[in-house]
């Protein structure tokens, strides 16, 4: 899902990047207005975050200009600028959400997942991903949630991936090289710690007791592997 | 809300100074009324008292005549021309029979002057004048009637005048009634007898205008004052002089400076404007400096607004590395303290975000921009996710939160958000030795109750108050802007709800109410 970021503060902007990323997106980062138009015609993004007070164009333009093009994709705007007026004025120009700053990575990744949903649902039928159980645990990579029982577990993009490629190799071990390629996309570099960092989160949310996993058990040496119940 | 203020100084100027002009304008009107009455029965008393003199002259010489008469042989024509000879107050004697005809001077023998007057009396013995003497009239009678003749006047007075207008102006006829029937009589030189009217008259020293005595085509016989005669001018009293001389009249004119109540007039509207001028220069003058006063406050707002903008943007990068930070430490060995490290500038970083957060708000809210937008909002996760930036602070003093029911309330997320994050930002402030906090939810409320050390109760209501920090123990060594609550407590208010706060021994309770809506679980 590829997502196109406009913020001229630098470190933001590679962090909101970071954030997307590691939950599994596709991001890429301009620093101005104009360069967010060009990027917009270029790349066809799932959806926009916009600054407001970028150089050349500003973020209501630049979301005016978006939403005469598209009425659909979604947009949210990121700003320091808090001021009710601003809210209404971004909100009526036809943003889909407003991220007040300073906001941490919490509120962005569940403004961004709130999003997504949006963007799965706008997808056609076909290409919806449809929900699958791994043992006790449901997964619905529409709603990048999981339940089991009651309990309903919020996922990352990232780790609907991760539980698909596992539920569509039941009982082999995965490696590393095939989880990011499958995962990340084949012409990502990242290291190992990446990649257990993630399973260990996914772990922490998705196994009864994450010292003693279930569902993803680690081969040593070797990779990742989800055992279905006999 | 600025330009109502306007309107209300305005009016709270402009209404009593409109009352004060409009009860002064009536009071100076009726002053000047009385005043001009007053002066009005001066100038009648003044124009009475020389209407008076001038009778008594008239009288006095009425006297005069009437002793010569007495003394005059009205057989002897010569005599009687004689008379007329000496005294420069008559021009002529005249002798009526007791039948009515005139026995002297008669058209034989007359001389030129006695044919003159024959000639401009011819109508008075010819009974076609109209004579009367308007002392005998009663006030229903004060007409002439024609044919009256002076032996019919005689019939009634022993003596009287009869007045005339032959060619240039009024004749005066004296007569009076003879012991042997008849009547004799004399035509007075009305010159002479204006000049001795005049020269009995009293100096009168006219300030202002002119006092004129007018003849029958209103020419001035006599003036007082220095007055010149205008166009159109209009007399300010006027007065006819008593029998003989009715047709003549006192007039007083007004002088340059006009009429008393035009210069009034002037007077008290220049009184006004000037008033109003001075009050139009006060309240430009107040509006300027509430202008300067408010361009001021709002520069001041405008400067805190726009520090906070920009305190923003270094605090997202800093919240948001040190949370990407502690990502990366996850599930490596022995990050124990680098992670409290981290959650102590993650805790520091959301408590400053509060406190700008706050100052914005309070800021809004003084300069009446703070509006709320309120939607259906499910209150459960937002009470979790505001909980859960407490939680390393929560622990590191040892306090524990709990949440608890579930409802959905008809409110503006963001504001119920700073509420409940006021209410716990003062949990740990002052009552993290209570060791618990419990947040729960009700159909139309949220119950956030801790178990620290509480408020006197003659402190609660204060606790509201901007800027109010209690002098006692509990808030000693405590940091704080003394606004978290009063933001609370607004934000609660504007959206149609309340805060309030009740003693829980231990502890408090604060009660934030929601407003109810149509269509929401009650």
């Amino acid at each position: 899902m590829k997502v196109l970021v406009a913020e001229d503060d630098p470190n933001i902007l590679k962090g909101i990047l970071e954030v997307l990323e590691m939950e599994g997106y596709k991001p890429l980062g301009v620093p101005d207005g104009q360069a967010a138009l060009e990027a917009f015609d270029r790349e066809k993004p799932d959806f926009v975050c916009l600054d407001i007070m970028m150089p050349k164009v500003n973020g209501y333009d630049v979301c005016k200009t978006i939403r005469a093009k598209s009425g659909t994709v979604p947009i949210i705007f990121l700003s320091a600028k808090s001021e009710e007026i601003d809210k209404v004025l971004g909100l009526e120009l036809g943003a889909d959400d407003y991220l007040m700053k300073p906001f941490g990575v919490r509120e962005l990744t569940a403004r961004i997942r709130a999003v997504a949903r949006r963007c799965l649902a706008l997808k056609p039928r076909a290409e919806r991903p449809g929900t699958f159980t791994l043992g006790d645990l449901e997964v619905l990579p529409m709603e990048l949630r999981a339940r089991r029982g009651s309990e309903t577990i919020e996922l990352t993009l990232r780790e609907v991936k991760l539980l698909e490629t596992f539920f569509a190799n039941p009982g082999v071990v995965l490696t590393r090289d095939v989880l990011f390629r499958e995962c990340w996309g084949i012409d990502h570099f990242a290291n190992s710690r990446t990649l257990d960092q993630h399973v260990s989160k996914l772990r922490k949310k998705i196994e009864m007791d994450a010292n003693v996993p279930m569902v993803i058990t680690t081969v040593h040496g070797a990779g990742y592997r989800w055992t279905p119940p006999s | 809300m600025r330009d109502k203020l306007t309107i209300v100084f305005g009016l709270l100027v402009l209404v009593p100074v409109i009352l004060l002009a409009l009860m002064g304008a009536k009071v100076a009107r009726d002053e000047q009324t009385m005043v001009a009455a007053r002066l009005e029965s001066l100038r009648e008393d003044r124009l009475q008292g020389l209407a008076v003199d001038i009778r008594r002259t008239i009288e006095l010489t009425e006297a005069e005549l009437g002793a010569t008469l007495a003394l005059l042989d009205s057989n002897d024509a010569e005599k009687m021309r004689d008379l007329v000879r000496i005294n420069p107050m008559i021009t002529q004697v005249f002798v009526v029979r007791t039948d009515g005809e005139l026995s002297f001077p008669v058209k034989e023998g007359a001389t030129e002057a006695e044919r003159a007057f024959l000639a401009r009396t011819e109508a008075i013995w010819r009974g076609k004048a109209m004579l009367a003497d308007l002392r005998d009239a009663d006030a229903s009678d004060r007409g002439y009637a024609r044919g009256d003749s002076i032996s019919a006047l005689a019939a009634r007075r022993p003596r009287g005048w009869v007045t005339w207008y032959w060619e240039e102006g009024l004749h005066l006829l004296h007569w009076q009634a003879r012991t042997e029937g008849g009547v004799i009589g004399v035509e007075v030189d009305r010159v002479a007898l204006i000049a001795r009217v005049i020269g009995v008259l009293p100096e009168i020293d006219v300030e202002d205008g002119r006092l004129v005595m007018l003849d029958l085509r209103a020419e001035p016989l006599f003036q007082w004052g220095r007055g010149e005669p205008k166009d159109g001018e209009k007399t300010r009293a006027r007065r006819a002089l008593d029998h003989p001389l009715e047709s003549y009249s006192l007039a007083e004119f007004p002088g340059a400076g006009g009429t008393f109540e035009e210069t009034t007039q002037v007077g008290l509207w220049a009184s006004l404007i000037a008033a109003l001028g001075m009050v139009f220069a006060l309240a430009a003058y107040f509006h300027r400096e509430r202008t300067r006063e408010a361009r001021e406050a709002r520069q001041k707002v405008n400067f805190v607004t726009q520090v906070s903008h920009e305190l923003k943007t270094p605090l997202t990068n800093i919240r948001m590395y040190a949370e990407l930070l502690s990502e990366d430490l996850e599930g490596l060995e022995d990050t124990a303290t680098p992670r409290r490290h981290l959650e102590v500038i993650v805790s520091e970083s959301q408590r400053l975000s509060r406190l700008i957060h706050n100052i914005l708000t309070f800021s809004r809210h003084q300069s009446d921009k703070l509006t709320l937008r309120p939607t259906d909002v499910p209150l459960r996760p937002l009470a979790d996710a505001v909980v859960a930036q407490f939680e390393p602070s929560f622990a590191a003093k040892g306090l524990k939160a709990e949440v608890s029911g579930e409802s959905t309330a008809h409110v503006d997320p963001d504001a119920v958000g700073q509420i409940l994050g006021n209410l716990l930002s003062n949990v740990e402030k002052y009552a993290s030795d209570g060791h618990r906090v419990e947040v729960e939810i009700k159909d139309d409320r949220m119950e956030v109750r801790d178990h620290g050390p509480g408020v006197p109760p003659e402190d609660l209501r204060r606790i509201f108050e901007p800027f109010v920090r209690l002098g006692d123990k509990l808030s000693d060594g405590v940091t704080g802007t003394g606004i978290g609550l009063t933001i609370a407590g607004e934000l609660a208010r504007l959206q149609g709800g309340s805060l309030d706060v009740e003693r829980a021994n231990p502890g408090l309770r604060f009660t934030l109410r929601f407003p109810k809506e149509k269509g929401l679980p009650s």
